[in-house]
């Protein structure tokens, strides 16, 4: 397998790989490219957080590691390497057998994401009796233990509960003892805590940095919340309409953002600095996957833009040891 | 503060009847808002925080007599508005707007916009045809849309756009006072710093009074010059934004304060993070509503609970106030 | 769960007491009363004789009395005398209830196995060529219309194949298995026919809307294969809103019986019925009229009780 040895050093240790990944949604009009040239890798124990706003591709990206691209999205590019394999190019069969085992992943709405008629510990435990040979009762006794060790109390008891029974914290706790029961090596959070309140979603991500601590977890964390981002993320990638526009260790990038468009949504957002009057704003609005500007995505929105952001496209390049930026106007 | 205030609550309470276990069981009632106050000068914007079913948009909605408190009062403007009819109450209407959280549920899809922004001044009846048109033209300018935007439907816009038109329209009548019920929340981090300039410029350009509900409290340490938490639908404390951010007095709004996350503080550390889940309104519990999840409790909160007390710069309802700690 | 089917026990009387208040009101209220036929089958029958005889069956008093009198000896168990089959009223009904209860069951479970797959089949992969097969042939079930079709199987498998009796049921005590189904297989083709469309478009909606769920995304997401995703997720989830439709359906199906027993002079309720009310036998078409709210009843009552076992969300307190 040539590809696995020619990874560069710092995928080495990538529990997961995502190279050049591209997915296109055929429309009416014109292909919509909602995944374009993304790459990242994910190291065991590490946590990469994907950030973005609405429609930029972070949660189709995640669906295509599973294979579960909704139609018309396809996977028309790209490679998505896990333990040797190349996810897109394995038959169905194969990728049933990792999602949920190898490859877990969790929802933002616990609420519609749990099936509201079967009772949370059957869930959790089907999961189990999916990938392992368990009889029912044994699968229900792990499930149970699932569910304490995710911090619910009275497990015996609140397995039985049905999701509309428990609290949209209680649920999320579920959906995370359902992910994490096949003990997987890659853990795919889809904006998990978008739905909960602050202190919820306190307890929820110092219930998933535990979970990583103790398996040894992968984590791609997906959010919309740079606070949440900065908080939980080893390392970040910024996307925007599709593309990864920059990626650095999280401490950095929040620290000295290259990309304008980072350093934009930063200075957005009202921090714990001084009031001021006013907000920072970007301008414009979030843009239409189906009319991107020429060149540079971001030249119609961007303070710095010239003449040569709207004739070519940058690509994501180095910038620094670990760091990478797509922009022509980036200080190295 | 010689200034009658724009709105004046006094002891409000919301009650909702839940129907009981068995087909011969009574009514119970759920206290979504229990004997608040609250006063609103005009110019201000008072912030009301919590997490949700706290009861900040149920406090809200009756104090706009949206739905009538079940006891209390309501002084807008100097007089009491609880127990009007709803023809009297239509000057009210008038005065008080609301922007709500999902702009697209409250436009209806039919609908031009230019007649979306209209259509307050129809319903009261101000203005001909053509001057209806122009005010709609004038006002979709001052909110940032164009005036060919006019003849266009609400599902041709994003998200921000269509919180514009919703602003747009709330503010035809002129208001005094807008209640806006988490009118940020759904939108893109870069979209949201764009409404929330809008808002702020409207309140400076229209003298406008703000009633802003949102549980997040980065954009209310930025929006807001007082600030109202709630819980389990009692008001814990209350201060001017930034009295309350600096110095929180009560251990929710610390527990909340510290729950929010920060950028660039760097990675999390499991630490001062509030267990469990807020308790059901249903069946609170005794004394002091917050003491199942206090890190102070003692005794003393399981039996009594502490009433909101301080001057009228901050008031905090914990029965250990004075006492620091984490 | 007690308590529930004790409220719908009482709230099913009431309808009962309403519905039989009802019914006799409204056979009031019809041109006409047994004494005109027998005077229109005796020309002997003087005015007098006639008025003589309205006030010994109690027919010339207020329709409210008349109503409260026929209410109290049916509660004591007397549903009074069926003058066209000149039996008592029970006695005259319940083949025909049986015949009936045949019928319907019958039609009821085939369409519901037909029926459901066939939608399920269709939505799993909508607008494939299955799924337009499946849905043409639902089509073209709900559009033929019961009689055209009743006809038109009479015709090729009693005329031209001579196969199948064209109508009746096996003589009574009736011989074998096959005797006495043979006299159903054209009715209860009719009226599957005539269903099994509806039950196939009501399936194939509520499972594509089932699949659509971000709960089968994360039935995916744990590695269900589709026959666990379909079966084990979508399925339950899918046959809650069917459950009600079909209750509602049944009596749909009660009034396409009428038209099927009629082509094949089958004798069922719908027949009963027809001819009761027609012969002016007020008694028998009452309790009839009566017995077929009381199906219904039962019917969505059924109907509550599998919604509570297939969605937990329900509690019936």
């Amino acid at each position: 397998m040539p590809e696995v040895l020619e990874t560069s050093q710092d995928s080495a240790a990538a529990a997961l790989e995502v190279r050049q990944l591209e997915v296109v949604f055929a429309t009416d009009a014109s292909p919509l490219k909602a995944a374009d040239k993304v790459s990242f890798a994910v190291p065991a124990g590490r946590t990469l957080g994907l950030v973005g706003e609405s429609g930029c591709g972070k949660s189709v990206t995640a669906l295509a590691i599973l294979g579960l691209v909704p139609p018309p999205g396809l996977i028309t590019g790209g490679q998505i390497l896990f333990n040797g394999d190349d996810l897109p190019s394995l038959p169905e069969r194969r990728m049933e057998d990792i999602r949920g085992a190898r490859i877990s992943m969790i929802f933002q709405e616990p609420m519609t994401a749990l099936n509201p008629v079967f009772s949370i510990g059957s869930q959790v435990a089907e999961a189990l009796r999916i990938h392992r040979r368990t009889s029912r009762p044994e699968a229900w006794k792990a499930a149970v233990e699932m569910l304490a060790r995710v911090g619910i109390a009275d497990a015996a008891a609140r397995a039985g509960d049905y999701p509309h029974q428990l609290s949209g914290g209680m649920r999320q706790r579920a959906m995370i003892a359902m992910a994490l029961i096949c003990r997987p090596e890659v853990l795919i959070a889809d904006e998990p805590t978008t739905a909960l309140d602050v202190t919820t979603q306190a307890q929820i991500l110092d219930l998933m940095m535990a979970m990583q601590r103790d398996l040894g977890l992968a984590i791609l964390f997906i959010s919309h919340d740079l606070g949440v981002i900065s908080e939980i993320a080893d390392e970040v990638a910024v996307m925007y309409a599709g593309a990864i526009v920059e990626q650095a260790p999280a401490g950095e990038l929040f620290e000295r953002p290259l990309h304008p468009y980072t350093r934009g949504l930063i200075e957005t957002l009202p921090g714990a600095g001084p009031r001021l009057p006013r907000l920072a704003a970007i301008a414009g609005q979030v843009p239409d996957l189906g009319a991107l500007p020429r060149g540079c995505r971001f030249s119609d929105r961007c303070p710095l833009a010239d003449d040569e952001c709207g004739a070519s496209e940058p690509t994501l390049a180095a910038a620094g040891e670990r760091r990478r930026v797509a922009c022509w106007k980036a200080a190295p | 503060m010689s200034d009658t205030p724009i709105l004046e609550v006094r002891d409000l309470c919301k009650r909702f009847p839940v129907r009981g276990k068995g087909p011969f069981a009574g009514k119970s009632w759920l206290a979504a808002v229990n004997a608040v106050s609250f006063r609103l000068d005009k110019g201000e914007t008072l912030a009301l925080v919590g997490e949700s079913g706290c009861g900040k948009t149920t406090l809200a909605r009756a104090a706009a007599m949206l739905q009538p408190p079940t006891s209390g009062s309501v002084r807008f403007e100097g007089s009491e508005i609880t127990g009007l009819g709803n023809r009297s109450l239509k000057p009210l209407r008038r005065r008080v707007q609301m922007i709500f959280q999902d702009p697209y549920g409250s436009l209806n899809p039919r609908l031009p916009v230019g007649a979306i922004i209209a259509e307050p001044l129809l319903v009261h009846g101000l203005g001909d045809k053509a001057e209806r048109r122009q005010k709609a033209v004038r006002l979709a300018e001052q909110v940032g849309l164009k005036a060919g935007d006019m003849s266009r439907y609400p599902h041709q816009f994003s998200g921000g756009q269509r919180q514009r038109i919703a602003i747009a329209r709330a503010i035809a009548l002129q208001p005094c006072l807008v209640i806006a019920d988490e009118p940020v929340s759904a939108l893109d981090v870069s979209i949201q710093s764009q409404i929330l300039n809008l808002l702020r410029d409207l309140r400076d350009s229209r003298r406008l009074t703000y009633l802003f509900i949102s549980h997040d409290l980065a954009v209310v340490r930025h929006f807001a010059d007082r600030v109202a938490v709630m819980y389990l639908g009692r008001i814990v404390e209350t201060a001017a934004a930034e009295t309350l951010f600096d110095a929180p007095r009560h251990p929710y709004t610390r527990a909340l304060i510290a729950a929010q996350p920060v950028i660039g503080r760097g990675k999390r550390t499991a630490a001062g993070c509030l267990s469990g889940d807020p308790p059901s309104p249903l069946d609170p519990p005794s004394g002091c509503p917050f003491h199942p999840r206090c890190p102070l409790a003692a005794a003393l909160c399981r039996e009594s609970r502490p009433e909101l007390e301080g001057d009228s710069g901050h008031q905090v309802a914990c029965h250990f106030k004075n006492e620091g700690g984490t | 769960m007690t308590g529930f089917l004790f409220q719908r026990l009482i709230q099913s009387a009431v309808v009962l007491a309403v519905m039989s208040f009802v019914i006799y009101w409204l056979m009031g209220l019809m041109p006409g009363d047994p004494i005109d036929l027998m005077i229109s089958a005796d020309p002997k029958i003087t005015s007098e004789d006639a008025a003589r005889l309205r006030a010994l069956y109690g027919l010339d008093k207020p329709i409210t009395e008349r109503y409260l009198n026929w209410l109290g000896a049916a509660v004591g168990g007397d549903f009074g005398f069926s003058r066209l089959y000149a039996k008592p009223v029970p006695e005259a009904l319940l083949p025909a209830l049986a015949n009936t209860v045949r019928l319907l069951g019958i039609t009821l479970c085939l369409s519901l196995l037909i029926g459901l797959p066939a939608g399920m089949a269709a939505a799993i992969r909508p607008y494939s060529k299955t799924d337009y097969t499946i849905n043409l042939l639902a089509f073209a079930g709900i559009s033929l219309p019961a009689f055209w079709l009743a006809l038109l199987l009479i015709i090729v498998f009693s005329v031209f194949l001579g196969v199948l009796p064209a109508g009746g049921v096996a003589a009574l005590g009736g011989d074998g298995f096959w005797d006495q189904a043979k006299y159903l297989v054209l009715p209860v083709a009719n009226l599957t026919i005539a269903s099994v469309g509806g039950h196939t478009r009501y399936m194939r909606a509520a499972m594509i809307e089932a699949l659509r769920q971000d709960y089968i995304r994360t039935a995916r997401a744990k590695g269900a294969g589709p026959a666990r995703v379909v079966l084990g997720h979508a399925l339950r989830n899918a046959l809650i809103p069917v459950v009600t439709i079909v209750s509602l359906d049944f009596g749909f199906l009660f009034s396409g019986a009428l038209i099927t027993e009629t082509v094949f002079a089958y004798p069922g309720m719908g027949k009963l019925i027809f001819d009761a009310i027609m012969g002016n036998d007020y008694n028998l078409a009452l309790v009839a009229l009566l017995f077929v709210t009381l199906l219904i009843l039962i019917g969505n009552l059924l109907a509550d009780l599998a919604y509570a076992w297939l969605d937990p969300r329900i509690s019936y307190r």
